[in-house]
């Protein structure tokens, strides 16, 4: 089974950068090869000018890997015992592990709570300790996978804003998520990952132009069918139909070209169908990823 | 390196300790051995019996603690989700695994206190070390013996889907052929070559020349001859592992 | 009652066949096998060095001992495994008769545990060069029946306990292994000093071994009837206590609403 199907993309120094896809799309095992992790089975990767997969020593000394989830610490030691541990592992300097600990409880916003046991820790600690055990070898590049990734919303929100301190700080790193708006804050190039294959790539403001010349008309429904949104799909000045579920009512985002006129003729589709409301508006970041990873 | 290896073995030494029920059964299961071998051995009438029974039963515990650690240390880590952090360090992957199971060694060091306190309290078991120092040496040679044959079943042991149960149906057969409870003498002869390749074999030797009186240093030596000769082996096996592992995609869990 | 039978069976062997989902029976039953095999040899040559018994006294002990250790684990596992699969409070809930239920899926580990006896003291009589006549085995086997009962309502106890708790199993462990000293399957109940011997005679297993010592030499049934009684006796007290403790938990359950942390 092939997880990549011919990537390639170029991150500069200093760079926040994106790839963003939904699930399954091959952002995972893309950081896994450039981490050391994975062996490609063809092409080649270049993290800091050398091959990860052929002298991942080299590689492994100057990267940090940080990847969401509840797991990858150790539960029954405390916060400070784990980067000690990492810390000695991932060869910090003696003189300085001790400080740069302390400066990384700081970042994290984990000071004072360090020499608790990770198992009482919620999840949005653990990640932002993730983040301080990415950080302790100083790396010169940073990955991290879905950081955000199950977290409830003021943690996620805390989590984005020390990320976006590592940018202020000139640090380069490679981000991977499936939440748009978490690209749009954070990164200054993005590239769309989709199936395996990058299918767009530029800033943030490049690819919203993608549908600068759409409007969106949301339709609520409380259920459509299959046949139905095929036909709408069919109609003349409609670029794309995208679903999406919301609390009871299923929207219908239909994307056509400024300056079209559609409602009349969805709407005569829709006949028999019940609706809700129904917005026109303009185009988001959010609706071009919509119609990037439906191709 | 060392410096992995040794915040290595400290954090897992922790980690074990912090477990209740592990602890207990680290003090009840050598005092159970060495309990029926003192009710068996007592008409023989020879103390020295006692104190080797004490030993062996203990010796018997450092070898539960790490075929059952260690058959199941890599897959223990992958589901902890660590494995990855763990390759991914800039240190030989040996120098990662081997303090796992090397600490499952060192926490069979309880199991001798106990034991020694247990016979001496209850069964009138005499504490007389005849060779301190060699013992003093002989107690980390015999761990690292173990320890390091952990670290070869570690790495073998992560290809056999049922490690864990491997781990629990190799200790009586090395408890056996290392003579650690019962003497090589009452054994078929062949089974005591078989003890020549294990760790547990030299180690107890040493402890109990060390102990008991006889000729530690050499025992000393071969033990920790062997334990070199075990890491190698082990480095090269978690080397092929992580390579297998890094074509498989098969670090981490999900 | 048909119901009853039906849970038995059908259920049982739905479980024994899951349990063979995550382990295959060709890694599982080498394992089963072999670890008996080892413990008997251990301590028979033990009890040479020592000196103090016959081959005959471990080999029995020690193969009961595994007839004993599925019983306690057969049903602490069956009732540890619903809870587990989260399917506790559901049966727990059902109107199907507990201890068919229970038995039901117990039964398996229970059979394993009586082949496994079984072939290791074959396997071993081979190799310490021990022989044993027909009525003699005839009596071992209804001996080692009785203990299986025995053993069997005791995990149910065991079992039932570790509804409340978490870490039961490592509990049940180390009873088990106790048992190595307070049964008598390793050292002769004289010899235990008399507060231990107080403890062994309310534990299921040392009747059990006791009586197939006897009949395992020769002896006939009406000599070992006394013994086999007290192990039966044993066996039903506990029995009653489990079902008892079984039922306490579930009316607990339903009172406090609190099935479902189950």
């Amino acid at each position: 089974m092939q997880a990549l199907r011919g990537i390639s993309f170029e991150v500069a120094q200093g760079e926040l950068f994106g790839l963003l896809g939904p699930n399954g799309a091959g952002k995972t095992t893309t950081i896994k090869i450039l981490t050391t992790l994975l062996l490609p089975s063809s092409g080649s990767a270049r993290v800091l000018g050398v091959d990860p997969a052929r002298d991942p020593s080299a590689v492994r000394r100057r990267i940090g890997h940080v990847f969401g989830g509840d797991r990858g610490l150790y539960d029954r030691l405390s916060a400070l015992d784990n980067l000690r541990y990492f810390g000695d592992l991932y060869r910090v300097p003696v003189r300085e592990k001790r400080q740069r600990i302390e400066e990384l409880l700081e970042l994290v916003g984990l000071r004072g709570r360090e020499r608790e046991r990770v198992e009482t820790y919620s999840r949005g600690m653990r990640q932002r300790l993730h983040i301080a055990r990415g950080l302790l070898h100083d790396p010169e590049v940073l990955f991290l996978d879905e950081p955000t990734i199950g977290l409830d919303p003021v943690g996620a929100r805390e989590l984005r804003e020390t990320i976006a301190q590592l940018r202020e700080q000139g640090k380069t790193v490679l981000l991977t998520t499936h939440y748009m708006y978490e690209a749009d804050e954070l990164c200054q190039r993005i590239a769309v990952i989709n199936g395996g294959e990058i299918v767009a790539s530029g800033t943030p403001a490049e690819l919203k132009a993608r549908v600068l010349d759409r409007t969106v008309i949301e339709i609520e429904t409380f259920g459509v069918e299959e046949q139905t949104v095929a036909r709408l799909r069919a109609v003349d000045g409609v670029v794309t139909v995208g679903l999406e579920t919301r609390e009871q009512a299923l929207v219908l985002l239909v994307q056509s070209r400024v300056g079209v006129e559609l409602v009349p003729t969805l709407l005569r589709e829709l006949d028999g169908t019940h609706l809700g409301r129904v917005v026109t508006r303009e185009p988001t970041l959010e609706d071009a990823y919509v119609e990037l990873v439906q191709a | 390196m060392i410096r992995a290896f040794l915040s290595g073995m400290k954090v897992h030494v922790v980690m074990f300790s912090r477990n209740p029920f592990d602890l207990s059964g680290v003090v009840l299961w050598p005092i159970l051995y060495a309990s029926i071998a003192y009710y068996l051995l007592d008409s023989k009438d020879n103390p020295r019996l006692l104190l080797a029974a004490s030993l062996g039963a203990a010796v018997m515990l450092m070898w539960s603690l790490v075929v059952i650690g260690s058959s199941n240390a890599l897959e223990n880590q992958r589901w902890l989700g660590t494995l990855e952090l763990l390759v991914a360090a800039p240190v030989p992957f040996a120098a990662v695994i081997a303090p796992i199971t090397v600490a499952s060694g060192f926490v069979g060091a309880y199991a001798l206190l106990a034991t020694l306190a247990w016979g001496t309290l209850l069964f009138d078991v005499p504490l007389v070390i005849e060779q301190p120092l060699a013992f003093a040496f002989a107690v980390p040679a015999c761990i690292l013996a173990i320890g390091m044959l952990g670290l070869v079943m570690a790495s073998t042991f992560v290809l056999y889907r049922a490690a864990f149960s491997l781990g629990i149906a190799l200790q009586y057969p090395v408890w056996i052929a290392t003579g650690l409870l019962v003497p090589l003498s009452v054994l078929p002869s062949f089974v005591g070559k078989i003890g020549w390749f294990l760790g547990p074999y030299w180690g107890f030797r040493a402890i109990r020349a060390a102990a008991l009186g006889g000729a530690p240093w050499p025992d000393i030596g071969v033990s920790v001859g062997i334990s070199l000769a075990y890491l190698v082996i082990g480095s090269v096996c978690l080397r092929a592992f992580v390579h297998v592992a890094r074509r498989t995609g098969s670090l981490k869990l999900t | 009652m048909r119901n009853a039978l039906r849970i038995f069976f059908v259920g049982g062997l739905t479980s024994y066949r899951a349990l063979f989902n995550w382990i295959s029976p060709w890694v599982y039953i080498p394992h089963t096998l072999g670890y008996p095999v080892f413990e008997i040899l251990f301590f028979a040559y033990l009890g040479r060095f020592a000196d103090v018994q016959s081959d005959q006294f471990f080999l029995i002990g020690n193969a009961f001992m595994a007839i004993a250790i599925t019983g306690f684990f057969g049903m602490g596992s069956a009732i540890g495994g619903e809870r587990r699969s989260q399917t506790l409070a559901t049966l727990l809930a059902s109107p199907a008769n507990r201890l068919a239920l229970f038995l039901g899926r117990a039964v398996p580990s229970i059979l394993t545990g009586f082949v496994t006896a079984v072939f290791a003291f074959t396997i071993c009589s081979l190799i310490l060069g021990a022989h044993f006549r027909a009525h003699e085995l005839i009596g071992l086997a209804a001996a080692g029946l009785v203990s299986s009962f025995a053993c069997t309502s005791f995990g149910m106890c065991l079992g039932s306990l570790g509804l409340r708790g978490r870490s039961v199993s490592l509990f049940a462990d180390m009873i088990g292994g106790s048992m190595l000293l307070l049964s008598g399957a390793n050292v002769p109940l004289h010899r235990l000093p008399g507060s231990v011997q107080a403890v062994s005679n309310v534990l299921p297993l040392t009747h059990g071994i006791q009586a197939g010592r006897l009949l395992g030499s020769g002896a006939s049934f009406s000599a070992a009837a006394h013994l086999l009684g007290l192990e039966a006796l044993v066996g039903g007290v506990y029995l009653c206590v489990g079902v008892f403790m079984l039922r306490l938990l579930e009316y607990e359950g339903r009172r406090s609403a609190a099935l479902e942390t189950f």
